[in-house]
């Protein structure tokens, strides 16, 4: 490098030191190896109100003595060893304590990123340098972001935890924690209403005394905002003279925000969070509350709807339960009564010993109860079933084997109308899947209808064809026939035809079998239909059920019906326990087992009937199953698991629940009330030759 | 070029002589306790360093650079990768930075790198016993790619990376980096001969 070039480099670096010192929009300052300040630039007197006259030749540590207790000393001395330093605004604030024009208060000094090098000359250490940068407003601007960023968070807490919270009214104190602690509050208050005309009283509290709680229970100033208000703001209670606000003075409360929660202008309740300690809150802290109490009063709203909706589900269903015990129990009133006629009428109308007179009277009585017993049954069959409580409990059946039964059971009144009944099975398939007894009362009730409108000589065909993937019953009869509008209304339940205004309810019956009917065969999922040609020219009723086939021959189930009881000859010793409260039927029941041969033993209740187990050996037990001590589901199992015993449960009730129960708790099978004799003989006999 | 173990072990002490006096900065400065481990030295050829460091750091990270010259010359470099590093703000200052790598988290991240670099390179200095003086450092946000591009074409011949795998302790929590001194090999044979005599002295 020429002489003139050096000399120009040495201008320019000259020039630049003068730059540094004069301009630099950072504080320069050199010191040499004792401390003493060499260099102190435009920005460091303007900033630190100290010329460079006023330093220069000064030792730094004198000017600033704070720099040792804040132990930044190292840095320097490290410098003289040949370290560079940087000083972060984060962990240091500042280095040196300067004004900033940022800073609000005193206290608020000037936040400075510095850093703190050795100056070398020739591989020596001759001074330090150090250089400072203002970073405040970076600082301001970042705090500002971190706020907004906190703000969001909790918002988008508060909406995850109200919208997801069953119970927002219980559940909110959590999310009134984290926000008192996030935004710097020491206590809270939610005031709420309890119902539309109740007052608004505190609900929940936190960070205050439960004694100071109830004083706050409806503290006006915290549930009262003026309507064209969002908030209300009450700073520097120390200094407020209102009365009013003694009690927060007495609470240390030092501000407070208080936000209506409210909702298509109806005033929910209010929300308040306090200070202890601050002065002031901020427009925009309220401002994140209110969000927040909008939240809060559409998810506690939420909360109302979804109560009230529960109050009035619960007043329905347990209105919806009391019809249904209320059912049950009329069923069994109006059974009860019935069930000793039934027993005496069946049993005398085929006593040898009476004349054929008095069989015929005892026969019509029988008849006449019988039918009033299904009346019954079908009454409570069509309320289930409008209900939807009516169970279906399907299996694979054989439809053959129901049909025959079923014509077995009508052969005696089809002889005695002189009807001729042909049936003719034609398809190759006969399985269905369905609910056995409810198949045969479907049938029975078809095929009693036909009867019941076939007049003397008639002739009545059931024939079962298979279609597709159905199989189809029809019963076709030379009866009365039906209208056109007939064939649509016949199955509306409480409908006869036409027939009940020309033929003044000759034909009995409530008109509910067919009703019946339809509905079950719409639960099979299938279809009845009916049709005539006219008025006198008969009718036919088609039922469509879908066919099912039966995976292994094996799975061909026993008939529905019990079979005819097989000889009670080897039974005639056996005993009976008889547990029975009624004491007609009692006496019947009892009357006609004794005349069949059977020891019994009769019990009132089910002490007398557990004290009579212990005294004698039974074989069977019947028992009822309303008893007036104990149910006879607890007796049975008693006897059941004590002594091994066998029983046959009487009910009244006939509900899906109560048969079921029956066979939980023991019974081998159950009679429903108005007992059959033919069917109480089948089922002792049948019971005492399974436990033989 | 291999450390022998005794190599390892004399390094590994002498570092861990210098973390000594980061940790002690760093805790004074912080109120916390902070302890600074060396699990693990090595050394090796600048294109072995990268393929190693490729393997153990992943995705952006923050560098601090310092380039020292002296009796000893070359660059020092404290890795850590983008979680490490924020999260080693967050427990050194109880604040999460805003967004990211805000300027107040940059410069955490230098205060605490030239801290340890410097305690680092200070004890070979002491070691040397002579002065090694050092650049203020830089801190980089990149990707570990680019970082280790940049060693790559700065490459010099006969040059060796020192790595020492760093372990901050605080707060219950462990924050792990990666120190890279890139030296030549005269400067490495010069640093090797000294530790040699250091630890026959502290034997004796």
């Amino acid at each position: 490098m020429s002489q003139e070039e050096e000399n120009q480099q040495n201008q320019r670096e000259g020039a630049l030191l003068s730059w540094i010192h004069q301009f630099a929009p950072y504080g320069v300052v050199i010191l040499d190896r004792t401390f003493l300040i060499r260099s102190w630039n435009q920005w460091m007197a303007s900033h630190s109100m100290l010329s460079s006259d006023d330093v220069l030749g000064r030792d730094l540590r004198e000017i600033y003595p704070e720099l040792e207790e804040r132990k930044l000393i190292a840095p320097f001395q490290r410098a003289l060893l040949g370290e560079s330093s940087v000083l972060s605004t984060a962990l240091h604030q500042y280095l040196l304590r300067l004004k900033s024009p940022m800073s609000t208060d005193e206290s608020n000094w000037m936040r400075q990123t510095a850093r703190v090098a050795p100056l070398l000359a020739e591989g020596q250490v001759c001074g330090i340098i150090l250089v400072i940068e203002d970073v405040t407003q970076r600082e301001i601007q970042a705090e500002t972001l971190s706020r907004q960023h906190r703000r969001d968070e909790i918002l988008s807490w508060a909406l995850i935890h109200l919208l997801k919270s069953e119970e927002p009214r219980k559940t909110s104190r959590q999310l009134f924690f984290k926000i008192a602690e996030v935004m710097d509050f020491e206590s809270f208050f939610l005031y709420l209403r309890e119902g539309d005309s109740d007052p608004i009283r505190l609900y929940t509290a936190g960070g205050i005394s439960d004694e100071l709680q109830n004083q706050f229970l409806e503290f006006e100033p915290f549930t009262k905002v003026p309507n064209d208000q969002p908030s209300v703001i009450i700073h520097r209670i120390k200094n407020r003279p209102e009365p009013e606000f003694a009690l927060l003075k007495e609470a240390k409360i030092s501000s407070a925000v208080v936000i209506p929660l409210r909702l298509h202008h109806k005033q929910l309740g209010s929300l308040c969070f306090a200070s202890w300690s601050r002065e002031f809150i901020a427009d925009d802290e309220a401002s994140l509350l209110i969000t927040i109490a909008q939240y809060l009063a559409t998810a506690v709203d939420k909360e109302n709807t979804n109560r009230e909706l529960r109050v009035a589900r619960e007043r329905a269903d347990s209105a919806n339960r009391a019809k249904d015990e209320f059912l049950a129990s009329l069923s069994h009133e109006l059974r009860t009564p019935l069930n000793p006629v039934l027993l005496i009428a069946s049993d005398a109308s085929e006593n040898p010993a009476l004349t054929p007179e008095v069989k015929a009277d005892f026969k019509t009585i029988r008849t006449n109860i019988e039918l009033e017993a299904r009346l019954i049954d079908d009454l409570l069959d069509i309320t289930r079933i409008t209900h939807g409580k009516l169970l279906l409990h399907p299996r694979l059946v054989d439809l053959k084997i129901i049909l025959e039964e079923i014509i077995r059971t009508f052969q005696p009144e089809v002889n005695e109308k002189k009807i001729t009944l042909q049936f003719a099975f034609n398809s190759p398939k006969k399985f269905v899947h369905g609910d056995d007894v409810r198949l045969q009362q479907i049938f029975w009730n078809v095929l009693k209808n036909a009867i019941k409108f076939t007049p003397e000589k008639g002739r009545i065909t059931m024939a079962v064809n298979q279609t597709g993937t159905r199989l189809q019953v029809s019963v076709s009869d030379t009866g009365i026939g039906l209208t056109k509008e007939e064939t649509e209304q016949i199955f509306e339940a409480f409908s006869q035809g036409d027939h009940t205004k020309n033929v003044t309810r000759r034909f009995g019956g409530l008109g509910l079998g067919l009703a019946i009917a339809r509905k079950l065969v719409e639960l099979h999922h299938g279809r009845i239909s009916a049709s005539s040609e006219g008025t006198d020219k008969g009718s036919t009723f088609t039922i469509e059920l879908p066919l099912a086939e039966p995976e292994t021959a094996n799975l061909s189930l026993p008939p529905a019906t019990p079979q005819k009881a097989a000889g009670v000859v080897g039974a005639k010793a056996r005993t009976i326990l008889l547990v029975e409260d009624h004491e007609a039927t009692r006496v019947a029941l009892s009357n006609l087992l004794v005349r069949r041969g059977y020891n019994v033993i009769i019990a009132g209740t089910a002490r007398e009937a557990r004290e009579a187990s212990v005294n004698a050996k039974i074989d069977l037990v019947i028992s009822d199953i309303g008893l007036p001590d104990e149910s006879g589901h607890d007796l049975m199992k008693h006897l059941g698991t004590t002594l091994g015993l066998k029983g046959i449960a009487l009910t009244g009730y006939g509900m899906e629940e109560d048969i079921a129960r029956c066979l939980a708790s023991g019974f081998a099978t159950h009679l429903i009330k108005p007992v059959n004799i033919h069917s109480l003989e089948t089922a002792v006999a049948l019971t005492l030759n399974v436990a033989s | 070029m291999e450390l022998s173990p005794s190599q390892k072990d004399a390094l590994t002490e002498l570092i861990n002589i210098g973390y000594a006096r980061a940790a002690a900065a760093l805790s004074d400065l912080t109120g916390h306790r902070i302890t600074l481990q060396v699990p693990e030295v090595a050394i090796h050829t600048i294109p072995e360093i990268t393929r190693k460091l490729l393997t153990v750091v992943h995705g952006e990270v923050a560098s601090v650079n310092q380039v020292f010259s002296g009796p000893i010359t070359g660059n020092a470099i404290l890795l850590l990768d983008r979680e490490a590093a924020l999260l080693l703000n967050r427990l050194l200052t109880d604040r999460p930075a805003a967004s990211g790598f805000d300027g107040a988290a940059r410069e955490v991240i230098t205060e605490v790198g030239n801290i340890v670099l410097n305690a680092c390179l200070g004890a070979f200095g002491n070691l040397l016993k002579v002065q090694v003086s050092f650049t203020v450092p830089a801190l980089q946000i990149e990707s570990v790619q680019n970082v280790l591009h940049t060693l790559i074409i700065e490459e010099q011949p006969l040059e060796y990376a020192l790595i020492i795998h760093t372990c901050f302790q605080l707060r219950a929590s462990d924050v792990s980096g990666y120190l890279v001194i890139i030296l030549g090999v005269t400067s490495l044979s010069t640093l090797l001969a000294e530790l040699k005599k250091w630890e026959d002295r502290e034997l004796k």
